[in-house]
């Protein structure tokens, strides 16, 4: 359904997303949380 | 206006005086979204918005802010042909936006209520039903800059809901300006100025329209504003619409705007970011990126089919394969 590359360029390595309302931001914070506990 | 505002400052953290600088600009910051709500929410019964909707035929005296957003978003209706009307407040009302979507702040106006329909044509409008009066439009809006009135010509309802975040985000980093490196974001439309923590220009993700989960494109930003139009996030929830319908309309028919997914819009000020990225929504892929390139700004229009459109511009800011951090 997706072009390949589209998937791999998943990152949580950006300052902000831009997306409609903010849960974008709410899943990057998450991910970034996620990432954080994870070290 | 029922949206979390985080505003990131970077620095300015060394001293006890640096720290109190710090938060008094975050205050004065902050406290442009609370005024800006009560001026000009389609929501609060009591907003300066909402009296001027109860208002019709004479011209009344507005503030200057006030003024200022409904004439930007007449600007907008104009440049966009009307595929963006601001005065579709009543019609958002009958898709069942009636509540503020994150506080549930529930508020219907009865403005051009009063004469209700007796006529059962299935096919027509829901807009067209009150008393047979077509629906509105920009053009009923009147300005006059002279004496700052502002005359509605027939009941109608502003929503300006495309501009009002965006003008609280420009007001609020105008108080900011002293912190040099900060980031403002308001329920989507954000604004970026200076530097990260890392010293770099700010890097920022668009969001796959149907993939939360991922990025289609980084940008990096110092200064300049993003806003993201998209049909996902807030799906209409009126007894007389379907699954597919969301809030993003084509004010010209009325409708659902269908022929993009997602609009990302480059903006020196979030006001016009926000309201572009809506107007760009409502007129497709094609109009949407002449109507872009028309007014000088960088954006990005996504498919429902995930076609990618975008200005010269944005294609020069996307980057691509290695150094995007996937």
């Amino acid at each position: 359904m997706l072009p390949p590359q589209v998937v791999e360029r998943q990152s949580a390595e950006v300052d902000y997303v831009s997306g409609a309302t903010q849960s974008a931001n709410a899943f990057y914070f998450a991910v970034v949380d996620a990432l954080s506990k994870a070290k | 206006m029922g949206t979390v505002v985080t505003i990131h400052v970077v620095g300015h953290g060394g001293t006890e005086r640096a720290r109190s600088e710090r938060a008094a600009c975050i205050d004065r910051g902050v406290a442009w979204f609370r005024h800006i709500e009560s001026v000009c929410s389609r929501f609060l019964p009591d907003s300066e918005l909402r009296r001027l909707s109860s208002r019709i035929g004479t011209p009344t005296r507005v503030s200057p802010l006030l003024y200022e957003a409904i004439q930007f978003s007449l600007q907008v209706a104009e440049a966009s042909d009307g595929a963006f009307d601001p005065t579709v407040g009543l019609l958002m009302e009958d898709r069942g936006f009636t509540e503020e979507h994150r506080t549930g702040i529930r508020s219907r106006t009865t403005v051009g209520r009063q004469e209700p329909s007796t006529d059962n044509d299935p096919d027509e409008h829901p807009s067209s039903r009150r008393g047979g009066s077509p629906r509105p439009h920009f053009r009923d809006v009147i300005l006059d800059s002279h004496d700052r009135t502002i005359t509605l010509r027939r009941p109608l309802v502003l929503d300006l809901g495309a501009v009002v975040k965006g003008l609280a985000v420009d007001l609020a980093a105008r108080e900011l300006r002293p912190m040099e490196n900060f980031a403002i974001d308001a329920g989507g439309d954000q604004l970026f100025s200076g530097s990260n923590a890392d010293g770099k220009a700010w890097s920022v993700g668009i969001r796959h329209p149907r993939l939360p989960h991922t990025v289609l494109h980084t940008l990096r930003l110092s200064n300049g504003a993003v806003c993201t139009s998209g049909d996902y996030e807030r799906p209409v929830r009126g007894a007389e619409s379907d699954a597919a319908d969301h809030h993003l309309l084509d004010a010209r028919t009325g409708t659902t705007a269908r022929a993009a997914a997602s609009v990302t819009v480059i903006a020196p000020c979030a006001m016009a970011a926000d309201a572009l990225a809506t107007a760009a929504f409502a007129l497709g892929p094609v109009d949407g990126l002449r109507f872009l390139d028309r007014q000088g700004v960088d954006g990005l229009i996504v498919t429902p089919s995930f076609e990618e459109v975008m200005t010269a511009g944005m294609r020069d800011r996307v980057m691509t394969g290695a150094g995007t951090g996937a």
